[in-house]
């Protein structure tokens, strides 16, 4: 499932990009993320709560980080597994920094996230809503980190 | 029609309350899940959440940590045993337990074994599976295009998804009817793949005793013997011999044919007891049920009529894909990959018909289980009478009058039809003047003109579909080679009450019931003292059990004649008790008297007691007989459905207002119980005519596997079903009986649907895909401009 999302917040690019191009502050904002142990360079074992209607999925696994300083991207590929049986969890998702002016960033973000088991099941048509809900929270925390 | 016998012998034709029901009533009903033995363990089984893929790694390591766990069972560890493999009904093969490959979603991985459910579960949760996914092939016309991927390369050879193409009829003279005909009406349509959802869902205890080699399994099944000699054939390499395989089928709370296959649940429980030497019970939960096995229909049919300009019908022609998930996994008889399909041409006489089916593998869990259903008849008939509405339309005839134009008449019977089938009897003009009496049809169509005029949305929906049931004659129907015959042993005891047994199996048709009845009707014994039993291989005579309608005709003939073979006996005994010859004595149900002398007479009573204490010089002592009937025929009950549906132009939502059901199945043995199967057919009817249905999306997710998305009829969408009937006796049948249980899951959805239609066709409308969910029918409201 493909999802375009993105976010503009009045914040000047280089503190934007300083913050999302460090993994453990992004954990840090992202409702439901905890960041385990660095594996490699760029990646770290983690775990991510989610809750979709009347499911409530915890998915171990691990998160990799691909930052792209020129062009102020970084991709984010997680893969999980969800505990008890619930299925996995697969996202590769593309940010981009860009600045409008000196203290004004757009964020555009762009995933594909693939489900299986219980949550494709049943919360199929509820994972749009959801991943726009948690971005949301995602911004509020952004916005109070930057402030 | 009069009952002939009196209300305390209770034959045929009385309304007899059911015998099995004060212990369902009371909650003492015996089902599988009460069963516990000493020392039983429990089964719970990991399952696939991808639709396909590769098992890279199967760790059990933190589930055998968890207290109570005692063993995972891989396919791994069934290779060892050559049982990671098993044969289908259908003489396909299905995995038990996966080595290297999941096909479907919910698929069987691996079976966790431990002291309790619970420990069970635990372990299910901490088994770690890792899998590489493939990408599934869903979409069953997909999987039959050159570049799609091939999904059994277990089968050597295998260069597609192709499984079987059946056909029947004359495939030239009915295109040459096609090409010179004034009028052809095609429908595409699909009937979905829906689920049995039956209350109880399936599960076993399988016990092993490992000193005597004895395996006894309590079993969710509705063919107890067929599952004896399967299970024998194919762990009998394993020393499991059929003498040492008991099998016993408890109360069924709900077969309707999904509990005829053999799943993979029922071996894992099976090879897990012989492994460890202990019971073993597996029992599946809701949503591992409606994910995993149980699946009925999913036919894609292109359907066509060719008929003169005044709606005369002259040939029918149907190409169908079938989408049979990982496996053909169904349980019709051999000879019949499509099952009776080829009743497609219903209740109206045509030149021609030529049907064809082609069956496909895709990433979906096997299906096609005859959901009350006589072997894909509910397909058939939906195909016909949807395509017969479309042709009453196009003509701009009525559609009940299209139908009466085109029936069967009553005088030709017996009635070959063109696709090889041989009617046995039949009045559908008699049932559909019922209907339309019942329901006051010119009076509706009035108000819908009424109606109509004033926009408001209301159709008139009518049905007049032929079953064909009762299989089968030994020439045409068996199941691996086993003759689809039907036994009942009766015997009678001293004082004179008898115990029967049969092969079949009931699941709430009420068999304890209605074959006492029909004892008494042959015997004269009250229907009270006569004891039914079945479902243990160890004592009840072979058969293959009941689905497809086939108790009455089969086991049900069966219990007549054994009944008779033991009058015969019985009226030797009275010529002897009597002291007169067999050739003067008079029977009437339950007395033997001499000719001109009614007074002087013995009961049955009498002659089961002078069986054991005073029988005939050299007569063989007791009084039992048993009988192995082969049906001479199959047997085709018929009926009109009629309904009135309301569609809301704001919700698009379909009310089913009024229903009338008027069937013919024959004589009637007890019609409490026919009038109680017809109430739950049409109700299984309405969901999948409005409601249900199995979807997957492209991933292959099942997205109705729990019953938060998989919508059954409640009471509050169940209108107050108005039933009727009609008595044609089936001329081959030893009672003159068809059987019911079916006919009204088979007529129900395509009156609905009809309905709606019937509804819509002043805008153009000529077909609604079932079910009829309110987004559809809103989705054409608006389309036509009518949305409010």
């Amino acid at each position: 499932m493909k999802i375009q999302d993105g976010f503009t917040i009045d914040a000047p690019a280089a503190d934007v990009w300083a913050l999302l191009s460090d993994p453990e502050r992004v954990a840090d904002l992202l409702p439901g993320a905890k960041m385990g142990d660095r594996i490699d360079d760029n990646t770290y074992s983690g775990g991510m709560f989610v809750k979709v209607g009347p499911l409530a999925v915890a998915y171990d696994g691990t998160v990799s980080f691909q930052l792209d300083e020129s062009e102020r991207s970084v991709q984010v590929r997680a893969r999980g597994r969800g505990k008890r049986g619930m299925g996995t969890a697969e996202m590769t998702m593309t940010s981009q920094v860009i600045a409008h002016g000196d203290t004004r960033t757009e964020v555009t973000i762009d995933s594909d996230v693939v489900v299986t088991g219980i949550l494709a099941q049943m919360g199929r048509g509820m994972i749009q809503v959801v991943s726009k809900k948690m971005l949301q929270e995602f911004v509020g925390n952004l916005t109070k980190a930057l402030a | 029609m009069a009952p002939r016998t009196s209300a305390k012998i209770c034959g045929m034709g009385h309304s007899m309350k059911r015998k099995e029901d004060p212990r369902f009533l009371q909650g003492k009903g015996n089902y599988i899940d009460d069963f516990t033995l000493p020392g039983m363990l429990w089964l719970d089984i990991v399952r696939s959440p991808i639709a396909y893929g590769k098992i890279k790694n199967i760790d059990s390591s933190k589930a055998l940590e968890i207290p109570g766990v005692l063993a995972v069972l891989t396919g791994k560890d069934l290779e060892a045993y050559g049982l990671h493999w098993m044969p289908t009904l259908m003489s396909d093969t299905q995995m038990v337990l996966p080595t290297d490959t999941v096909m479907y979603q919910a698929q069987e991985v691996a079976g966790v074994i431990a002291t309790s459910r619970y420990a069970a579960a635990d372990g299910v949760a901490a088994v770690e599976v890792d899998y590489e996914p493939l990408k599934p092939v869903i979409d069953p016309f997909k999987a039959l295009e050159d570049d799609a991927p091939v999904l059994r390369t277990d089968k050597e050879g295998k260069t597609d998804n192709h499984i079987w193409h059946w056909e029947a009829g004359d495939k030239e003279a009915t295109d040459r009817i096609f090409e010179e005909a004034d009028v052809v009406v095609r429908e595409k349509m699909h009937v979905p793949r829906i689920h049995v959802a039956s209350i109880e869902t399936c599960g076993c205890l399988a016990d092993f005793n490992p000193v005597e080699g004895h395996l006894t399994v309590y079993m969710t099944t509705q063919a107890p013997h067929a599952i004896r000699t399967v299970l024998a054939l194919v762990a009998g390499h394993v020393g499991l011999s059929e003498e040492k395989i008991r099998v016993v089928s408890p109360d069924i709370g709900g077969g309707f044919g999904g509990k005829v296959p053999v799943y993979p649940g029922y071996v894992v429980a099976i090879a897990a007891s012989v492994v460890l030497g202990k019971p073993v019970k597996w029992i599946e939960d809701r949503m591992e049920n409606l994910q995993a096995d149980s699946f009925a229909r999913d036919y894609h049919m292109d359907a066509e009529i060719a008929a003169n300009a005044d709606g005369k019908i002259r040939a029918l022609r149907i190409k169908t894909i079938a989408d049979h998930g990982y496996s053909d996994a169904q349980a019709a008889p051999s000879k019949w990959p499509a099952g009776l399909f080829s009743i497609c041409t219903g209740s109206y006489d045509m030149e021609q018909a030529y049907a064809e089916v082609d069956a496909v593998y895709t990433n979906k869990p096997p299906g096609g289980v005859a959901y009350r259903c006589s072997f894909r008849v509910t397909e058939a008939v939906h195909c016909m009478e949807r395509v017969v509405d479309t042709l009453a339309h196009k003509v701009g005839k009525d559609p009940a009058q299209l139908r009466e134009e085109n029936f069967i008449p009553k005088e030709a019977f017996p009635y070959q039809s063109p696709l090889g089938w041989e009617y046995d009897s039949g009045d559908y003009q008699a049932a559909m003047d019922k209907a339309k009496e019942m329901i006051g049809y010119d009076e509706l169509r009035a108000e819908q003109a009424e109606k109509r005029a004033r926009g408001e949305l209301m159709g008139i929906g009518v049905c007049s579909f032929t079953e064909v049931l009762g299989a089968g004659p030994s020439k045409d129907f068996d199941i691996l080679g086993i003759k689809m015959f039907d036994s009942a042993e009766v015997r009678v005891h001293p004082t004179g009450k008898a115990i029967a047994r049969f092969g079949t199996k009931s699941q709430g048709q009420g068999h304890e019931t209605t074959y006492a009845q029909i004892i008494a009707e042959e015997l004269g014994l009250p229907a009270a003292h006569v004891q039914v039993e079945e479902g243990d291989t160890d004592t009840a005579p072979y058969g293959l059990g009941t689905y497809a309608s086939r108790s009455t005709p089969t086991a049900g003939a069966a219990g007549a004649m054994a009944a008779r073979q033991i009058r015969d006996k019985a009226a030797k005994i009275a010529a002897h008790l009597l002291e007169v010859s067999e050739e003067d004595l008079d029977w009437e149900p339950g007395t033997f008297s001499v000719k001109g002398a009614p007074d002087k007479s013995v009961s049955i009573q009498d002659c089961a007691f002078a069986a054991y204490t005073n029988m005939p010089p050299g007569m063989e002592p007791g009084l039992e007989a048993t009988n192995y009937y082969d049906p001479p025929n199959l047997t085709f009950p018929f009926g009109t459905y009629i309904c009135v549906v309301d569609i809301d132009r704001g919700t698009g939502e379909v009310t089913v207002r009024r229903f009338v059901a008027v069937d013919d199945c024959g004589n009637i043995i007890n019609p409490m119980i026919v009038q109680g199967q017809i109430h739950g057919g049409l109700t299984q009817g309405i969901g999948p005519a409005l409601y249900e249905e199995i979807p997957y999306d492209e991933d292959g997710n099942n997205l109705a596997g729990s019953f938060m998305d998989y919508l059954v009829p409640t009471a509050v969408e169940t209108p107050a079903w108005e039933t009727g009937h009609t008595v044609t006796p089936s001329p081959h049948h030893p009672l003159g009986a068809k059987g019911v249980g079916e006919s009204a899951t088979v007529g129900a959805p395509p009156a609905i649907a009809n309905a709606v239609v019937d509804a819509l066709a002043h805008l153009g409308v000529t077909h609604v895909e079932i079910p009829i969910r309110p987004d559809r029918v809103w989705e054409i409201l608006r389309e036509k401009g009518v949305a409010e």
